[in-house]
């Protein structure tokens, strides 16, 4: 089978998805009457058949799953977006969020038509770099404040998260800045001349300080957690370094005992992931809540529109996954996390066929902030870590994410492009 | 107004959606599998075999081809023995990057290091380029010379801009193969 009609298989698949369940979700929720789901589905599959068939025509040989596979994840989640807006009294939930899909998939193939190299985004390093601690300094002085984390600037109607582009251009800062100075880093330490890994503590030392910094500053102890891991996942792939991994993972664990100690809203996070039962109607509610719907949902779920995901604070947004774990069962969730793993893995692919050293860091730290996100997120939504305030890829409702995600995927597709043409020389 | 859809068929038709979830992923997983390599062209990428070697190799990297830190060094099967007369140049140490051969490598007259097969160094690694980097002995010493590879050669942390003279004990990288220059 050629990798256009496997595509095409996929894309075919996607819809059908979407369109059984619209159908069901709407009929599920009768009772609530709701919004008619079908302009909305029109807009986002218009959006995905352009998107695939862009993709299709112009990268020869670049990855064909990646679109794909993003769309199904798109497409679960704006359907338990769409059943959650009357339910929690706002039904046009669902129509914003497909525009935000349509307009994604607008940044994806703006990213496809740009001209040029993406080796070029090297050269602006130092500005992502600068570009990324602005945002955040400036979120942090000037920011909306909402349930008391300043992570937002009010723009017109619309809520902007620098947080998702941040980490996007953290990638491009660490790829290029590790490929200039990862000989340096591997050659000269703990070597035959006896010097000081000044460079490589540096950049440790300076990821720590960032992800402390957030800690602490931002209260957002989800992005702290992504950073550390994203910054840690880059070094070692580009350094291979284990025993500065090992010490900078070490530094990270008394940060954080320090952390609980001293600060209250730490000690409150932790408290309502260990134990949320404890106080299932304050701190520990959410989780409580989040836990009962899990397992009402069972092996195979209560069905779309069927069970009652509402009652989990935020299900539309952190708590997407919950939602998703009761009306679509663990069979669905399980399924739903092999597809985020198969993205990650061909992400990397892309990131092995790469023909430069920039090019394969890019891709694979992309990887990891994909990786590292869906597994921050879903692991506090199933109590395995704690708590967090991130999206899940792809999936949560919210523009900004939308957005930053289909940048990514746009990246990775151009650099898989590259990497194919240029493999043959 | 939707007609009423009773609860019962609802929750049964549940069971369709869970169907198409799980042929995309099989779809999906089919699709990846048959991208992977299959055990006989892993062999066949892992042992670039067959080829006869040029006479002029004295040495030849030969392994994994993604990383290249596993790389190893070996005398290929058909290329003489290198010659035992004394090198005129000194010798090139392998210090990281591949498994060194005994005694190093001899600086007989200029060494070309690349990806291809008629480099005399090959170094089987996707970010060394096709012809990389080369050494000439001169009078006034050995020269290394960058030939415009994409990812640099690198003398100690500087990546190399113009030709360079080695010293004794200067060490270098070619992608992830890190070499030291002894004079005798």
């Amino acid at each position: 089978m050629s990798e256009r009609r496997s595509g095409l298989v996929l894309m075919a698949l996607v819809s059908a998805i979407l369109v059984l369940g619209a159908a069901l979700a709407q009929a599920g929720l009768q009772r609530l009457e709701p919004p008619s789901p079908w302009p909305s589905v029109g807009l986002i599959l218009g959006a995905f058949w352009i998107g695939w068939l862009l993709s299709a025509l112009r990268g020869r040989g670049a990855d064909f799953m990646l679109f794909p596979l993003a769309s199904l994840l798109c497409s679960v989640g704006w359907l338990e977006v769409y059943r959650l807006g009357p339910a929690i009294g706002s039904p046009a939930l669902g129509e914003r969020q497909a525009l935000w899909i349509a307009l994604g998939v607008g940044v994806f193939i703006l990213a496809l038509l740009v001209p040029g190299d993406y080796r070029t985004l090297e050269d602006y390093k130092y500005t992502c770099l600068l570009t990324g601690i602005l945002l955040q300094v400036a979120v942090m002085l000037f920011g909306t404040e909402i349930n008391g984390a300043r992570l937002w600037f009010e723009i017109g109607p619309v809520l902007f998260q620098p947080v998702e582009v941040v980490k996007i251009l953290l990638v491009v800062f660490l790829a290029a800045f590790l490929r200039q100075f990862r000989h340096w880093i591997r050659l000269g330490l703990l070597s035959a001349e006896g010097r000081l890994p000044r460079r490589a503590l540096f950049l440790l030392g300076l990821g720590w300080a960032a992800a402390e910094g957030v800690l602490v500053l931002q209260k957002d102890l989800g992005m702290a957690l992504l950073l550390f891991g994203l910054f840690l996942s880059m070094f070692f792939l580009s350094t291979g370094r284990r025993d500065l991994v090992a010490l900078a993972a070490m530094l990270a664990g008394v940060g954080s005992w320090v952390c609980y100690h001293l600060f209250g809203h730490v000690r409150v996070r932790v408290g309502a992931w260990l134990d949320p039962f404890s106080d299932p109607h304050g701190q520990g509610y959410q989780m409580s809540q989040a836990l009962y719907a899990l397992a009402s949902g069972g092996l195979d779920g209560s069905g779309l529109g069927m069970g009652r995901p509402f009652l989990v604070p935020e299900a539309y947004t952190d708590f997407i996954f919950v939602a998703l774990a009761e009306e679509w069962g663990m069979l669905g969730a399980l399924g739903l996390l092999m597809v985020y793993m198969m993205l990650v893995t061909r992400a990397f692919r892309v990131a092995l066929a790469a023909g430069d050293e920039f090019g394969t860091l890019l891709a694979a730290g992309l990887a990891t902030l994909v990786a590292w996100q869906t597994l921050i997120l879903v692991g506090g939504t199933v109590q395995l870590a704690p708590m967090t305030g991130i999206t899940l890829p792809f999936m949560s409702y919210g523009g900004s994410s939308m957005l930053a995600n289909f940048l990514l995927l746009g990246i990775l597709w151009r650099i898989s492009a590259v990497g194919e043409v240029s493999g043959g020389d | 107004m939707t007609p009423e859809v009773s609860e019962g068929l609802l929750y049964f038709l549940k069971y369709p959606l869970l169907i198409l979830l799980y042929v995309f992923l099989a779809c999906a997983l089919r699709m990846m599998a048959s991208a992977l390599p299959t055990p006989k062209e892993l062999a066949a990428r892992q042992a670039p075999a067959g080829r006869p070697a040029p006479s002029t190799l004295p040495v030849r990297a030969v392994g994994s081809p993604r990383t290249g830190t596993s790389a190893s060094l070996e005398a290929a099967p058909e290329s003489p023995p290198p010659p035992a007369r004394p090198p005129e140049w000194g010798r090139l140490e392998v210090i990281a990057g591949m498994d060194p051969p005994v005694g190093g490598i001899p600086i007989h007259g200029a060494l070309l290091f690349g990806r291809a097969s008629d480099c005399p160094v090959q170094i089987p690694d996707p970010f060394v380029s096709s012809h990389h980097a080369r050494l000439v002995p001169g009078s006034e010493g050995v020269v290394l010379e960058d030939l415009g590879s994409r990812n640099g050669t690198w003398l100690g942390p500087e990546r190399l801009e113009s030709p360079v003279r080695l010293q004794d004990g200067d060490h270098f990288a070619v992608g992830d193969v890190t070499f030291r220059y002894h004079r005798t």
